[in-house]
This record gives structure tokens, C-alpha cells and sequence, in this order.
């Protein structure tokens, strides 16, 4: 017996906003959240987009726990906040379950810049570090619960203690893909009924200096403000941005509460490894991406010609942009419209693909498709249904969402309308 | 639903390379702790850990050119594959002849080694770059980091975990997840690789757990009061002792073939042990502490008992969590009286970490290692340092320096995550 798996509720924080009216209006109008924000005399974007009027204490009640947190911590239980208020559940209510899970994204983020309150004061002038120092009381500057911020679990573990999520907990650390593996595995869980409710999800904070230029280094990153150019024949990378999102998965069947809302159905997953993906040439990702799309319609049991639009993985860097616009050509020619969301929020590492879902199924649920922004040359452009720079309407039955990274990770996702009251 | 079996081991651990270098050293109660000699702690920083051993280049030479195919020249991540590959080894499972790659997965908990490493790297540019507070100036920092940088990698780490490696490796293509649940990183991988072939979607998980301390787990751990005060390495680490006074760091990588019992039969491999049960849970109670009603770790128990189909009569031995701090051993002995009741007393306990230390994402790994082991063997090891009773906790905690002997058919392998993640696994002898 396979449960059918429904999506009662989500929060989303991105450059495009925080109230899910803000994020629909955004998509519909094809707004870009991306801030250029480098200050005089560098050229460091720091981040390239952040949330807009983001209070954490709007959401985070708790001010002890709030000290203890980073801002990945920060956006990931705020998202969690908002998506538990949204599927109408309450505290008391997740405490009732004793089998409600939590998979989430684990940050990407790495620095070497949260160390500095104690190295700092532990620098020698010939450009070296005292270890002495450092031992007696540079280390005592970091705060004495500074570790947990630094594990990857924290979030999960702090949003199953706000909420009271006492089932499987599990933090996902495959890199970017990971909120696309949180949100299929979650649905797994469902599906094969290990829990009834699943809260899943990502989130990506502080861009930090140094993991900034390691990844400028690995040429995936735009340095300048026309990058994050989905699909473009002279894509230059992506940008970076913060935020996150979480979704509630339920059990159709245990949905009873009277304001549950449905935006919609998961009906597929696939995870794929794509083993030479750093020295294969563009054309020789294609059948990977391709096979990653096929097993997630076969887990649907959908017909690749039923899918009416692909929320496309569009990072802006040619090598998986085109591998990606090959894929879709092969799978559903120009019948499914292509939209993706990076261009306007910029990309937010683990928290991207969670955010990518909920956009998906906004789209889905309002019947809308939205446009990719900064559109110039696409590859295969007159053979493939790129939505460009308009946002087009369109009834709107199935989608399917791409996640993939420059790691070698493949993740695709099939959601289908439900029954909404919106 | 499908049957799982172990059918390779492969490890790494403070004692050395290799599965008997490690059984041998537990039974022989040895110490795989001592003095750290890799980092320049100092002070009140961790003096202390269950290191990496250094791995004799002829052991790397007899492994063949296979092995280092794609491997970063990192040692720990060096040795790391060194357990894949014995593994695999012991097994006799030949990834790269598999017909479907796609139906064999990846699930090793591990995390890239943090940027942190590189930070006597870093020094000469931190102090150029501190403002009037003390604090970094971020865009100095980019600035001179980039100007520095430019067209080097000695400042940067690979983002690349184990799971990357080994799929790359092997040309795996099926599922990959790296799980990182805190302490209990390694069963939740071993758990859902076992899920994923106990529902049919794949035939083999190469699983299990890979850790490293860094300079970021030291000072952190340290500063959080986790660790123990003790500088002895001989006597540092007691689980469940009265004198116990924290967790001492450790490292290793403790890998597992695991198959679906078809697919492991029609391949001729060698069974070496059944995976019948897993349970977990959340305490949902605070970060730094488990939930001291243990209701999360018995949940994870009980559930693993549940889908063993197993009463708690039948679990012969438990390989505890048992990570040498007051509450951690506390919490987990109330947890095993909680769900066993009057049974628990007859249970023989003992702590892999009372040796190795704690090995974070590895340990649960290890310790399921040391489980099919045990069920192989029909021998429990010591709890090195069970010195004193600790009027509180009152099981059978086998003592310092004593090897027990019985028929062992299930055993329990519990393992608690910091921020309250609570696993239990329950390995069987395999009855064809």
C-alpha cells in the first residue's frame, strides 16, 4: 500500500520576499531580488541577494536560542515557521504525532572567518599563529555554544525543538542538491508510510569571502551582475544569494484537520550520481540529466508529454545549462514550457532546490507559468519552450523540477495539481 | 520487503588498518587513545584524541592502482578509501562489473574536511586584515585573498565528500546521500541505505560513517564542555563509569557492504550477518542535552525491535552509545531498563568508544562493524576503564580487561546524535 502524498503547506524567504503573495507577484512580473551589494574599494558581492525585510525575531521567539544560531540556522527555522503556520498546524498539534519527521538541507557554507574571535587576538606579527595563546584563552573568546552552529544538524535539531518534531530527523549533506534529496526522500517516507507528516526543506545564510573565491576558482560563479543568465550561450556562472524554504508533506489520508490546503501532489523522485561529471565534456552529461528526468516520470508513472512545464535547474554555467537544455530537448522536445528561478533570486546553495519546489507548485496552483529573466541567446532556443522575460498563463496539471549540481549530483521531482481551495 | 545482509567490513580506526587489527586490539583491551600530535593545541584546548593512524605506504602499494584512481592527496581521505576498498575486498563485490550501477548506492556519512585546516595558510593575511574591532574586515579579505590565490588551490579544501569519491571511483550511479546526524551520523546512514533495499529500489549500499576531528570540533567541543578535563590518555575515556568526565574526540571510517539477501546469494558472497531492525527518533527537547526521561532513545529501540519482529528477550548483546559523558551514559542506561525492563540486567554492555574515543560521524559505523564481529565471533568486548559503579547506573557493563563469551543471535547498536537524533540497529546472525 503507497500513501499519496500531499504538499499542505510551505514558507519560502528569497530575494523575491517572504509572504507567498510577494513571491506569486514577483514571479508573475519576472522581478529580479538580486542586490549587487559590493562595497568601495572591492569588488566582494558578499551576497548577491538577501530577503527582504527578514527579522528573525519576527519568527524566532526564543532569544536564547536565537544567540546560538548562524543565519543559515536563522532562515531555516524562520522557513519553518512560516510553512507550519501555513499548512495550519500548530505546536499542539505536531506534538500529538510521535512519527513526524524532519529531513533538511545541511549548509554549504565553509569559512574560515567564524574562527577568528579567538585566532585574532593570537596572531604573531611575522604572520603566524601562537598556539599558546590560542590555548589558554583565545579559544575562550568564541562563545561557549559557538560549536553548534557549526554542526550540521543544528537546524533540523532546533526545528524539531520548536515544533516538537519527534520522528525521523535526518540532515542531508550532499551539497546543493541536498533540499531536493530532503523533499524526495521525504516523500519516500510518506509514501511508504514511515511517517504521515514530513517537514522538509533547506536554507543557505552568510556567503563568506573565502568560500567565495574557492568556488570562483571552480568557475561556476558570475562576477558580475549579468551573470545568472539561465540557459545562455554566454552564461558566466551563477550568483549568490540567501534563503530557504520548508515544505509539509502529508498523507492524503490523515489530512483531516479543516483547514488543510492542498498545492499539490508529489508523484515522483529520482536521485542520480553522475560519476565523471567533472571530466565529461557537455554533450556526454546530456544522457544523465536525460535518465535523472526519465526514472522520476517512471517513479510518477507519467508520460513525459503530460509534463507542462519543467521548473529547470538554470544555474547560468554552460557546461549544466546546456547538458540540461539537451536533456529536455531529448525528453520532451518543445511541447513542455522551460522556467527556472535562479536568475531572479540568485542562487541560494542548499536552500535552492527547496525553494525551486515551492515555486514550482505556486506556478501549479495558480496556473501560471513564470518567465526566466535576462534571457539573451538559449541554447536549442527555437527547438524548446523557453517562458522569456512574460510570464505566460497556462492550465497547469503536472510539473517536474531539476536539481542538479557541479558535484555530480542529479535530483528530479513530479508534482501534480491537487485538489486546491485557493 | 526485501532482506538485507552485511557481506563486506572495511576500517579504519585509531589502532590501524583493517577489521582484525581492530577486533584484536578490543578484545586485547588496548588503548587507541593518546596524546595529539597532528594538531598545536595547547592549553585549555583538548590535549587528547583517538587519532588517524598513519597508514604504511606499502599498505597503500599492495592495494593496487585501482584505488587511488580519483583520490585527493588528503590522508585521512586517503585512508577513508582504504576502507572502502577493503570493503569491497571482502565482499568480493566488483562494482565496476556490475551490470546496473544504477541499483547500487552510496550512503557514508561524512563532511569534507572544513576550510579551518588551512588556516596557518591563512594567518598572514587575517592580521592585515583586522579592523578597529578586532573583528575581519571582509572585503580586505577578499581582496588579499584574491590577489594571493590566484591560480593556487593550497588554501582550499575539495568539496567533495566520500560518497563522491567512491561513486566516481566505482562508476556508481544509483543514490547518494551523506547523512549528518551529529553522533549518530553512521547509523542513519547504515538505516536508510537499508531502507532503500529493503523497498526494492536498489540490490547494494556501500555505507557507513568517515570522520576526521578538525581544529573546528576541538575548539568547539572543548568550549562547550563536552569533552573530558582528563589529560591521561590511558584513563580518559571510562563509559559508564562513575569517574567518567566527557567525550574524548576521535577519528576512523568504518564501511559496510550491505545487499539484498537475493542479489547477495546469487553472486555467491559470503554472509557475514543480517540487518533485521532499525529504529529512530527525535528528543525534540534541547541542543546541548538529551531528553533525561530517555523517551527518544527508547522510541528508537523499540521501533528497532518492531520491524526485527523481535521481543527484548532475544537481544543478546548491546554495543552502546556509551560515549563516557554524565548524561549520555545516564540517559542510555535509562533508556535500555525503560524498554527491557527486569531483562536488561541479564544484557551484556559494552562501549567500542571506551578505546577508539568518539569518532563522531564514523562511530556508529565502526561499532556496527564491531557488532558483526561480536555475532561472528560469539564475543563481546570490554568496557576499557569500567572501573567503578556509578550507583545510578546499575546494568551489566562488561568490566576493564574482560572478554565474555555466549551465543550470540541479536545484537543492538545504539547511537544518540548531539541536538537529541536517536538510532538503534539491530544486527542478526544470518539463518539462510
Amino acid at each position: 500500500m503507497e500513501n499519496k502524498v500531499i504538499v499542505t503547506g510551505m514558507g519560502v524567504l528569497s530575494p523575491l520576499g517572504i509572504e507567498l503573495e510577494k513571491h506569486i507577484t514577483a514571479l508573475k512580473e519576472g522581478l529580479c531580488g538580486i542586490r549587487f551589494e559590493s562595497r568601495p574599494g572591492t569588488d566582494f558581492p558578499k551576497v548577491s541577494g538577501t530577503v527582504p525585510g527578514f527579522k528573525a525575531l519576527d519568527y524566532i521567539t526564543d532569544k536564547k536560542a536565537l544567540k546560538i544560531m548562524n543565519r543559515q540556522n536563522i532562515l531555516g527555522c524562520s522557513a519553518a515557521v512560516l510553512a507550519i503556520k501555513d499548512a495550519g498546524l500548530t505546536r499542539d498539534i505536531i506534538n500529538q504525532s510521535e512519527d513526524d519527521a524532519m529531513l533538511f538541507a545541511g549548509g554549504v557554507m565553509d569559512s574560515i572567518l567564524p574562527l577568528c574571535e579567538a585566532v585574532i587576538p593570537c596572531l604573531r606579527s611575522n604572520g603566524t599563529i601562537d598556539y599558546t595563546k590560542l590555548g589558554d584563552y583565545g579559544y575562550r573568546n568564541l562563545p561557549p555554544l559557538w560549536i553548534l552552529a557549526r554542526l550540521p544538524n543544528t537546524t533540523s535539531g532546533q526545528i524539531s525543538i520548536q515544533h516538537t518534531i519527534k520522528g525521523f530527523n535526518n540532515t542531508i549533506v550532499n551539497g546543493m542538491v541536498s533540499a531536493a534529496l530532503a523533499i524526495g526522500e521525504g516523500y519516500l517516507q510518506i509514501k511508504h508510510g514511515r511517517s504521515e507528516r514530513v517537514f522538509c526543506g533547506g536554507a543557505e545564510g552568510e556567503i563568506y569571502p573565502d568560500f567565495y573565491i574557492r568556488n570562483e576558482n571552480y568557475g561556476w560563479l558570475s562576477g558580475n551582475y549579468t551573470g545568472s543568465a539561465a540557459f545562455s550561450v554566454t552564461g558566466n556562472g551563477c550568483l549568490l544569494s540567501e534563503g530557504g524554504a520548508v515544505l509539509v508533506l502529508e498523507n492524503e489520508q490523515a489530512t483531516i484537520r479543516p483547514n488543510a490546503q492542498c498545492y499539490g501532489e508529489i508523484i515522483g523522485y529520482s536521485n542520480r550520481y553522475i560519476p565523471s561529471f567533472k571530466e565529461e565534456s557537455w554533450s556526454r552529461i546530456t544522457p544523465h540529466y536525460e535518465k535523472c528526468m526519465r526514472d522520476a516520470l517512471d517513479d510518477a508513472k507519467i508520460k513525459a508529454e503530460n509534463v507542462d512545464f519543467v521548473q529547470a535547474n538554470g544555474w547560468g554555467y554552460q557546461k549544466m545549462d546546456y547538458a540540461e537544455a539537451a536533456a529536455i530537448k531529448a525528453v520532451y522536445g518543445s511541447k513542455a514550457y522551460i522556467t527556472g528561478c535562479q536568475p531572479a533570486t540568485g542562487n541560494t546553495l542548499a536552500g535552492m532546490p527547496a525553494i525551486a519546489v515551492c515555486y514550482a507548485l505556486l506556478q501549479l496552483n495558480y496556473n501560471f507559468i513564470a518567465p526566466l529573466i535576462r534571457t539573451g541567446d538559449l541554447f536549442f532556443e527555437k527547438e524548446l519552450n523557453y517562458v522569456k522575460e512574460k510570464a505566460i498563463s497556462n492550465h497547469n496539471r503536472v510539473c517536474l523540477v531539476n536539481s542538479f549540481d557541479h558535484l555530480g549530483g542529479a535530483c528530479s521531482i513530479v508534482m501534480k495539481e491537487g485538489g486546491t481551495d485557493k | 520487503m526485501k532482506r538485507v545482509v552485511v557481506t563486506g567490513l572495511g576500517v579504519v580506526t585509531p589502532f590501524g588498518f583493517g577489521v582484525d587489527v581492530l577486533w584484536d586490539s578490543l578484545l586485547a583491551n588496548k588503548n587507541g587513545i593518546s596524546r595529539i600530535t597532528d594538531y598545536k593545541v595547547q592549553g585549555g584546548i583538548a590535549s587528547i584524541a583517538g587519532s588517524m593512524p598513519i597508514i604504511n605506504d606499502n599498505i597503500y602499494r599492495e592495494k593496487g592502482s585501482v584505488l587511488f584512481k580519483r583520490i585527493p592527496e588528503d590522508e585521512s581521505v586517503k585512508s577513508f578509501f582504504l576502507a572502502v576498498y577493503d570493503a569491497l575486498n571482502n565482499a568480493g563485490l566488483d562494482l565496476l562489473k556490475l551490470d546496473q550501477k544504477d541499483r547500487t548506492g552510496a550512503f557514508i556519512a561524512d563532511r569534507p574536511m572544513p576550510l579551518v585546516e588551512y588556516i596557518d595558510q591563512y594567518a598572514r593575511l587575517l592580521d592585515r586584515c583586522v579592523d578597529e574591532n578586532n573583528t575581519i574586515n571582509q572585503n580586505k579579505f577578499y581582496t588579499l585573498l584574491k590577489k594571493i590565490q590566484v591560480g593556487k588551490r593550497s588554501f582550499f579544501n575539495d568539496p567533495d565528500s566520500i560518497n563522491h569519491l567512491v561513486s566516481r571511483n566505482y562508476s556508481i550511479t544509483g543514490p547518494q546521500i551523506s547523512s549528518a546526524t551529529a553522533c549518530a551520523s553512521g547509523n542513519t546512514a547504515i538505516g536508510e541505505a537499508f531502507m532503500k533495499i529493503k523497498q526494492g529500489y536498489i540490490d547494494a549500499a556501500i555505507t557507513g560513517g568517515a570522520y576526521n576531528y578538525s581544529l573546528n570540533s576541538l575548539i568547539g567541543f572543548t568550549r562547550i564542555a563536552a569533552l573530558t578535563t582528563s589529560t591521561n590518555p590511558e584513563s580518559a575515556c571510562c563509559p559508564f563509569d562513575e569517574k567518567r568526565s566527557g567525550f574524548v574526540m576521535g577519528s576512523g571510517c568504518g564501511i559496510l557492504i550491505i545487499e539484498e539477501l537475493e542479489f547477495a546469494k546469487k553472486r555467491g558472497a559470503c554472509i557475514l550477518a543480517e540487518i533485521k531492525g532499525y529504529g529512530y527518533s527525535s528528543d525534540a527537547f534541547r541542543s546541548t542535552d538529551p531528553d533525561p526521561d530517555a523517551k527518544g532513545c527508547c522510541k528508537a529501540v523499540r521501533q528497532a525491535l518492531e520491524m526485527a519482529q523481535l521481543n527484548t528477550g532475544e537481544i543478546d548483546y548491546i554495543n552502546a552509545h556509551g560515549t563516557s559523558t554524565k548524561m549520555n551514559d545516564l540517559t542510555e542506561t535509562r533508556a535500555i531498563k525503560n524498554v527491557f525492563k527486569d531483562y536488561a540486567y541479564n544484557i551484556p554492555i559494552s562501549s567500542t568508544k571506551s578505546m577508539i574515543g568518539h569518532s563522531i560521524m564514523a562511530a556508529a559505523a565502526i561499532e556496527g562493524i564491531v557488532c558483526v564481529k561480536s555475532i561472528n565471533n560469539n564475543i563481546m568486548h570490554p568496557n576499557r576503564n569500567w572501573e567503578n559503579r556509578d550507583p545510578e547506573l546499575d546494568l551489566y557493563y562488561i568490566p576493564d580487561n574482560r572478554v565474555e563469551e555466549k551465543k550470540l543471535y541479536n545484537v543492538l547498536s545504539n547511537s544518540f546524535g548531539f541536538g537529541g537524533q536517536n538510532t538503534s540497529i539491530i544486527y542478526s546472525k544470518f539463518n539462510g
